[in-house]
């Protein structure tokens, strides 16, 4: 899975599963994720499924990431900030 | 706790404009929206995207930055990443805003809670890669990103509309597989008077149409079968035109079947919904002006149903003209609205998804994304005589996950009322409580 970045915006660190990342500011934590190329936010409970976001605007909760040790954060719903660190595959669908 | 006279939940065109109106007749007005900046799906991004080239979004999409503007010189109080989970009988809103949560009470409540696109299940629609098409645009606004060989499939006006913004990038879709039946066609005739009235709607769907056929994107017409394939994410999709399948190789697959109120906060109050045949979904029930059967409470835009950007505007006048009691601007908007909602019953025929068709699917396609239930799992709990969405959920679990329902709730409507062969309007709904958005104990335990 791949995006193409039709614009060019300031550039920011952030940590990825202690991997360090440089991605466009300014725009959802789903969107830098897929910028980057990582489709896999957390994992499908009571089967052993890797999902990733599908609907974008808050509603299905597929792209939940841990943001600095919090575990139900909708990654389209939040803006990526420069030093943030994001950790993929936590969520397992409990709330 | 803090009081204000109009609280608005959602701050899209019909909760913008409904702020602005009410905060010109001196009203205090809150308004609360999950987002980080106005505008709602349609104008998401609209202060902020990152896309500086107005073409490619084109005008209906930059209409939104007045809007907004207006929006935000007005006097209405906008709290952002504000997500609201309970509203009680006496008047009084709890919303986790930063992981805090806190109250305010209103005299007068209208919820703007807006759509969100009809969930159909096909094989392999839970692999990572295949999203929504609404999901597409919200990647373009708010990031300026574009899917690499993406197929957009389904129905309805956004599959044109993506198609073009992309196209106009620079980046075609591989193709469009257009599954609108062919009946439609012939079955949307007899809506033509209203067709007519709208006739600058059906100008501007034809012209997206032969803009794409001129900029060489390839159609697919009349499709059916739509399956995704991929281990661990999509690489190719299939689908039939007649008896012929054809397989692309694809990194992305957007779907689109229409757009549905987003009811869950409607439901959680406990106001009164209906089946709407023609629109297959639940609406609210209104009484009068866009007051619902709750005490004080007006529902607007596409949380009332499917009726676009520009009705969602009038709506939001007519209710705040109703609650100031001006009997002209009521009667001059309710007028307008009827001329803009006269193209409806054309586009719901034409668009209408084939539903029935859609979810003959196999046993093992995904229904509940969040919970895993699958198709055949259902089908055992209807054939051990489950009736309602709630039974199925107990028998099953689906609908028990975080998206509350929003994802499986209109298909195993459906589902439910096929198996059991009754009218989808007799198949009884989940029961919606608060938190009508999942909220945390330690965001709870944190309350000022």
């Amino acid at each position: 899975m791949s995006f193409i970045k039709l614009t060019n915006q300031e550039k920011i660190k952030i940590l990825v599963n202690n991997v360090e990342h440089s991605v466009s500011s300014n725009q959802s934590v789903a969107a830098a994720l897929l910028e980057l190329g990582i489709s896999h936010s957390g994992n499908a409970m009571r089967e052993d499924r890797k999902i990733g976001p599908f609907c974008m605007m808050g509603v299905c909760h597929a792209c939940k990431i841990s943001v600095a040790g919090d575990q139900n954060q909708r990654a389209c719903m939040i803006p990526i900030k420069a030093g943030m660190k994001i950790s993929t595959g936590d969520y397992n669908g409990t709330v | 706790m803090e009081q204000f006279d109009i609280a608005i939940i959602g701050a899209g065109p019909a909760g913008m404009v409904a702020a602005i109106e009410a905060s010109k007749a001196n009203f205090s007005v809150v308004v609360f929206d999950e987002q980080t900046n106005p505008g709602g799906q349609i104008f998401r991004s609209i202060e902020t995207t990152p896309v500086n080239d107005k073409t490619i979004l084109g005008p209906d999409y930059w209409d939104g930055l007045n809007l907004a503007q207006e929006f935000r010189a007005s006097n209405a109080d906008a709290r952002f990443q504000s997500s609201v989970w309970d509203i009680n009988n006496d008047k009084v809103i709890t919303y986790t805003q930063n992981n805090v949560t806190k109250t305010v009470q209103y005299k007068t409540l209208i919820l703007a809670t807006g759509a969100m696109e009809r969930a159909v299940p096909f094989p392999g629609w839970e692999l990572p890669g295949v999203m929504t098409v609404g999901a597409g645009q919200i990647l373009l606004k708010n990031a300026g990103l574009i899917g690499k060989n993406l197929v957009l499939a389904g129905s309805g006006p956004l599959l044109d509309v993506l198609a073009l913004q992309y196209t106009k990038a620079g980046y075609k879709p591989l193709a469009i597989v257009d599954m609108t039946p062919r009946k439609n066609y012939l079955k949307a005739i007899k809506y033509i008077t209203g067709a007519l009235i709208g006739w600058r709607y059906i100008v501007k769907g034809l012209k997206l149409k032969w803009d794409l056929k001129m900029m060489g994107v390839k159609r697919f017409s009349f499709c059916h079968n739509l399956s995704a394939q991929g281990n661990d994410k999509l690489s190719a999709i299939s689908f039939s035109q007649g008896n012929k399948t054809t397989r692309l190789e694809v990194d992305h697959l957007m779907t689109h079947f229409g757009v549905i109120p987003n009811i869950n906060l409607t439901r959680a109050l406990d106001i009164k919904t209906y089946w709407d045949k023609d629109q297959l979904c639940h609406r609210p029930v209104l009484i009068d002006s866009f007051l619902s059967t709750r005490k004080d409470t007006y529902i607007v835009g596409d949380a009332v149903g499917i009726f676009g950007v520009k009705s969602a505007q009038i709506n939001a006048r007519i209710v705040i003209s109703h609650i100031v009691k001006n009997q002209a601007s009521l009667k001059k908007f309710t007028k307008l609205s009827k001329q803009d909602k006269a193209i409806r019953p054309f586009l719901e025929e034409l668009f209408r998804p084939n539903l029935n068709d859609l979810l003959d699917i196999p046993d093992d396609t995904l229904i509940c994304r969040c919970e895993s239930v699958r198709l055949g799992e259902i089908k055992e709990a209807i054939t051990v005589g489950a009736k309602s969405l709630n039974e199925i959920k107990t028998f099953t679990r689906c609908g028990m996950g975080p998206c509350q329902g929003r994802q499986c709730g209109n298909s195993t409507t459906l589902l439910t009322a096929l198996s059991n062969q009754l009218p989808n309007e007799q198949v009884e709904y989940f029961k919606t409580r608060s938190p009508a958005i999942p909220v945390t104990f330690s965001d709870i335990a944190d309350t000022e």
